[in-house]
């Protein structure tokens, strides 16, 4: 991998490990967004937002083990509490896995490839190596990592039994191929994606 | 700026299977009219749903109590597309070959009857859905049974899942990550999409009538496929004569909708204008184009709205022939990409396109019509189109080649 950090950005969670509603209330408002609109995708809209020098033609990598948990709950309550299977639209068009980059596509007007990229075992190392595949083939000059997780019942339960805790963040990395005399940016080996994220975090 | 690639990966095998068969002849005999054309059935009565919409479900395909049923599917396609590139088991564990799964249902966690466990009592000590659910990632799984050491990703893009896993993997190999990947798209019928896209009011009552002026909107599907992709001289030094390859693709967004697309088209239109420059290609050289055509109103109004740009200023009369098979296999989410394009190849190979499936009456408000009676290529006809669209204003175009 040869990539180097241009900008990075956070929507980092308070000493609870979540993200301050009080805060993201606030950027939905600054942002323009919707009321309802989830709180994963306010985080990383607004991580977005004060990215430094944002280049509105670069890929977006978005990259989540769970994805938009608040709207995959809301979708999950539904079909327990409705037995005619009546989920939410919105709950529906938002919990997939997609939503968020396709989001920020509009909310910043970028008409550019969107990859979303799901899992579990070196999540991080694999979508900065698709960054770089991305940037090899020559056509942009930037491209736009994100990361996120959202906590749910469900969501800390699970990163749980993978050993880690729980823990909600937007994380925002914009990358170009290095050049010579570029810092290359690296992830020490072994290191876990949680663990990586929390590192970064300011 | 996009370039031409610096060389086309080759499809060495691939293997499919849906609702017109699991064999290459089985899904030819459907575009021939040989064989009857699969129907849909109510989703209540072949899955665990309350919604009694149109779907396509493979009877045939049974799985066991507690598998899961994407993955179960994956599995059954990989080992054949293996088979076909003239691979085994043990040429590709330990080797320079990754794996990248576009799938929708398989990437989220679904079980909501454990999700009510869980839900009513938070102290509950079981964990065995959960810890199944980490194990079944479908690109991690399909890299740890088989030993690969290639990149490894599951993308899920909604609808396009399945096209983009192909223009990831031809990233992959561009870039000199590894030699070859297995792609796979798929996705089985599931509750929550089954809900999902019946709240949005999108499906139809009866088999989906892509670009007919009668369309009501989609039927659901599942079916998965695997392409296995490789650096075309790693193909040469095991002696495969490649029959087909990746000679172009193209990604973009609308930037417009969360779910519906763009109705100007202007999005996939890029994205099609991308796989053309990267394959080196004028739109005259695509002989036909194999539709997205889910049947709603919107998808077939933006992919005829873009068909007919690109063919604007081309000096060509129209856009290439297209059709859609979705009446023949339903809308397949994560899997549509992959095996439409397998698709795509396979009636390249045939040099028969049948009429666009389901359309009587082509709707005379699009700007341009799907194929109203069969036909035959001509003999040098080498290249076509696929295009797919999805939820987040997702657009993907691969073109593929026939190969002399």
């Amino acid at each position: 991998m040869a990539l180097h950090l241009l900008a990075s950005s956070f929507t980092a969670p308070g000493p609870d490990l979540r993200w301050d509603d009080g805060f993201l209330r606030a950027e939905r408002s600054r942002l323009g967004l919707g009321r309802r609109t989830d709180r994963m995708t306010a985080a990383v809209l607004s991580a977005l937002d004060r990215l430094d020098s944002r280049q509105d033609d670069a890929p977006l990598l978005f990259g989540s083990m769970l994805g938009v948990q608040g709207r995959i709950t809301a979708m999950q309550n539904d079909l327990l509490d409705f037995p005619e299977d009546q989920i939410g639209p919105i709950s529906f068009s938002c919990s997939v896995h997609n939503a968020v980059p396709g989001a920020a596509s509009i909310c910043f007007g970028m008409k550019v490839p969107l990859f979303s990229l799901a899992g579990f075992d070196r999540l991080h190392e694999r979508i900065f190596s698709l960054a770089d595949a991305v940037l090899s083939a020559g056509d942009v000059r930037h491209a736009i990592v994100i990361l996120s997780e959202e906590r749910s019942a469900m969501a800390d339960r699970t990163i749980k039994l993978l050993g880690f805790d729980p823990i909600e963040f937007a994380a925002v990395f914009q990358l170009k191929s290095a050049e010579d005399g570029d810092d290359e940016f690296t992830i020490p080996p072994g290191t876990d994606y949680l663990p990586w994220i929390r590192s970064q975090l300011p | 700026m996009i370039h031409k690639m610096a060389f086309c990966p080759v499809v060495t095998g691939f293997a499919h299977l849906s609702c017109m068969g699991a064999s290459d002849e089985e899904a030819l005999a459907v575009f021939r009219g040989e064989r009857p054309r699969p129907e849909p059935r109510p989703a209540c009565s072949v899955i665990d749903s309350a919604i009694p919409d149109q779907v396509f479900h493979i009877d045939s395909f049974r799985t066991a109590p507690g598998e899961l049923r994407t993955l179960a599917m994956i599995r059954a396609v990989v080992p054949r597309a293996l088979e076909a590139a003239g691979l085994t088991p043990d040429m590709v564990r330990g080797s320079a070959t990754g794996c990248v799964v576009g799938t929708t249902v398989a990437q989220q966690f679904t079980d909501t009857s454990y999700y009510g466990l869980l839900r009513n009592n938070p102290d509950t000590e079981e964990n065995a859905p959960i810890e199944q659910f980490l194990n079944s990632n479908p690109a991690e799984a399909i890299a740890r049974e088989y030993g690969l050491n290639g990149p490894v990703n599951t993308v899920s893009n909604a609808c396009s899942s399945g096209a983009d896993a192909i223009s990831i993997a031809a990233l992959r190999l561009l870039s000199g990550q590894c030699e070859r990947m297995i792609v796979v798209g798929a996705d089985e019928l599931h509750r929550t999409p089954v809900a999902g896209f019946h709240v949005l009011g999108v499906t139809s009552p009866f088999p989906c009538r892509p670009f007919d002026s009668a369309r009501a909107g989609l039927n659901l599907g599942e079916a998965a496929g695997a392409i296995i992709l490789e650096k075309p001289e790693c193909a040469r030094q095991r002696g495969v004569k490649p029959e087909f390859a990746l000679r172009g693709f193209g990604m973009s967004c609308d930037a417009s909708h969360i779910t519906a697309p763009d109705a100007s088209g202007n999005g996939l239109r890029q994205a099609f204008r991308k796989a053309l420059l990267r394959a080196g290609l004028n739109l005259g050289d695509i002989a036909f184009i194999n539709a997205h055509g889910t049947g709603t109103i919107l998808n077939d109004q933006s992919e005829a709205a873009a068909f007919a740009g690109l063919a604007e200023g081309s000096g060509l009369p129209g856009p290439p022939p297209f059709l859609s098979t979705k009446r023949l296999s339903g809308h397949t989410l994560g899997a549509a990409g992959t095996v439409e394009f397998i698709f795509t190849m396979l009636m390249l190979r045939d040099g028969l396109i049948p009429a666009s499936p389901g359309c009587r009456t082509p709707d005379s408000a699009l700007p341009c019509t799907p194929l109203t009676s069969p036909l035959t290529l001509p003999p040098e006809a080498r290249f076509a189109a696929s295009t797919s669209l999805a939820f987040g204003g997702t657009d993907a175009v691969l073109i593929a080649e026939r190969m002399d």
